[in-house]
């Protein structure tokens, strides 16, 4: 399941950037890492906010 | 031969003696086995210990009564007499030579037939608790990314269309897939049909890893869903391995399986909008981590631009203290060089032996010399030792 595997790695990251000690060489890896992830899903976010905006659009 | 009667004579005599024990109504505990609806309602009744039949006959429900009689069943607990429930029958007692034996009912009590539904969900609970398995679903967690839904719903359920009206948005645009599963949801054949197919669910998911199981069904009256409570059908949902959810009926309403399984939600479009919910969770979220790490990546590269800014800014401080420092040094070393000049050392009113080109420095090598040279600030002056006095 890609998205899943995306999913978790972004989450990981995002709290790994909380440790205020993550050296700069750590950073970058975590970066390339998060962009790889997102791009992977992006088709895949893009079509669930899609889907809510389908959901907001018959709700109004 | 005397003591032989003909057989209707024996059947006529059976039907006296009925009719003298008999001779009111009685209140009649039995299970209904069939019924035949011929204007008039034909009964069969039994009593069962356990899987054994112990006791059979028939009864009947005249049109004069029936439509009073089921009325009132049906105002009290929501459905028509059927086969399978635990009737309070009043009725009176008849034997005909020809028909044989049967009851012909005069009213029903529609308050057994609750609470005898009422007394079977208590022992379930209560069996069910004894042996530890009664809140195991409760125990199970839901996926954090729901993208895969098994659903299970009676045949033609109006309540699959209003669930999946609600819920094609998401498998329209990709986000959550679902399978659809029939079962029986009434009747004696509702718990074996569900087992069968929540043990195919099981199977399938080899092939389809489904995270979640919905169950549904649009209400019903209260002994309309005393089918899904069931010990086997409620044991089976308490130990499935995977998160159910049930949409079985009205809150009001609820069965054992609305009572065991990790979530109840009442209706399928409670249900439907849950499924929306989570389903939609994961993506969201998943943006707010990607725009928190960007977020945190832009404040960390901030810090380290500082960092190094600071860094910088120390180390040209630091070099430029230490050139001075160092200029410093070199001037004090440069003044003591030129201290030390001779001429200097002249300057400041010393003189300074000289023999020719060679330097005199001390009063032994002076005696060594006949004559040498004093050189003052002003000019140079013949010296001629006069020997040691010694």
């Amino acid at each position: 399941m890609s998205f899943e595997k995306d999913f978790f790695t972004l989450k990981r990251i995002s709290e790994m950037l909380d440790n205020p000690e993550l050296p700069l060489d750590d950073l970058v890896l975590l970066l390339r890492e998060a962009t790889e992830a997102y791009t992977s899903c992006k088709s895949h976010l893009d079509a669930a906010q899609e889907a809510l905006a389908a959901l907001e659009g018959a709700g109004e | 031969m005397e003591d032989t009667l003909k057989l209707s004579e024996l059947l006529q005599y059976t039907s006296l003696m009925v009719q003298r024990a008999f001779s009111g109504f009685v209140w009649v505990q039995a299970e209904i086995a069939s019924l035949a609806d011929r204007r008039h309602l034909y009964l069969e009744l039994i009593e069962m210990n356990g899987a054994e039949e112990v006791a059979k006959c028939r009864a009947s429900l005249w049109a004069r009564d029936r439509y009073r009689i089921e009325n009132k069943f049906k105002a009290a607990t929501g459905q028509n007499l059927q086969a399978g429930l635990e009737v309070m029958l009043k009725a009176t007692v008849e034997f005909h030579p020809r028909y044989g034996f049967s009851l012909n009912i005069l009213d029903i009590s529609p308050a057994f037939t609750v609470g005898q539904l009422q007394i079977k969900l208590d022992r379930i609970r209560e069996k069910l608790q004894k042996i530890g398995v009664w809140d195991l679903q409760s125990q199970l967690e839901f996926p954090e990314v729901l993208s895969k839904v098994l659903v299970i719903t009676p045949e033609d359920a109006a309540s699959l269309g209003d669930f999946q009206e609600r819920t094609e948005v998401l498998s329209e645009h990709g986000v959550c897939e679902f399978q659809y599963r029939t079962a029986i949801f009434q009747g004696k054949q509702a718990a074996p049909s569900l087992l069968r197919v929540l043990i195919e669910a099981l199977q399938m998911r080899s092939e389809w890893d489904w995270q979640v199981l919905v169950l549904l069904r649009g209400g019903g009256s209260v002994t309309d869903l005393h089918w899904l409570s069931d010990e086997t059908l409620t044991r089976t949902i308490c130990e499935y391995p995977l998160p159910v959810i049930t949409g079985i009926g009205h809150t009001r309403d609820q069965t054992l399986l609305d009572e065991v399984s990790a979530l109840s939600l009442g209706t399928p479009s409670k249900v439907a909008q849950w499924v929306l919910d989570q389903a939609l969770k994961a993506p969201l979220e998943a943006i707010e981590h990607y725009h928190e790490i960007i977020r945190c990546a832009k404040e960390k590269l901030g810090q380290y631009t500082l960092a190094l800014d600071s860094m910088h800014r120390r180390l040209t401080t630091e070099a430029r203290e230490v050139l001075l420092e160092r200029q410093h040094l070199l001037e004090q070393q440069m003044l003591q060089v030129i201290h030390a000049d001779p001429q200097s050392t002249l300057q400041r009113g010393y003189a300074l032996a000289f023999s020719g080109k060679e330097r005199i420095s001390s009063r032994a090598q002076a005696l060594q010399h006949d004559h040498f040279t004093l050189r003052f600030q002003d000019g140079d002056l013949n010296i001629q030792p006069e020997g040691d006095p010694t």
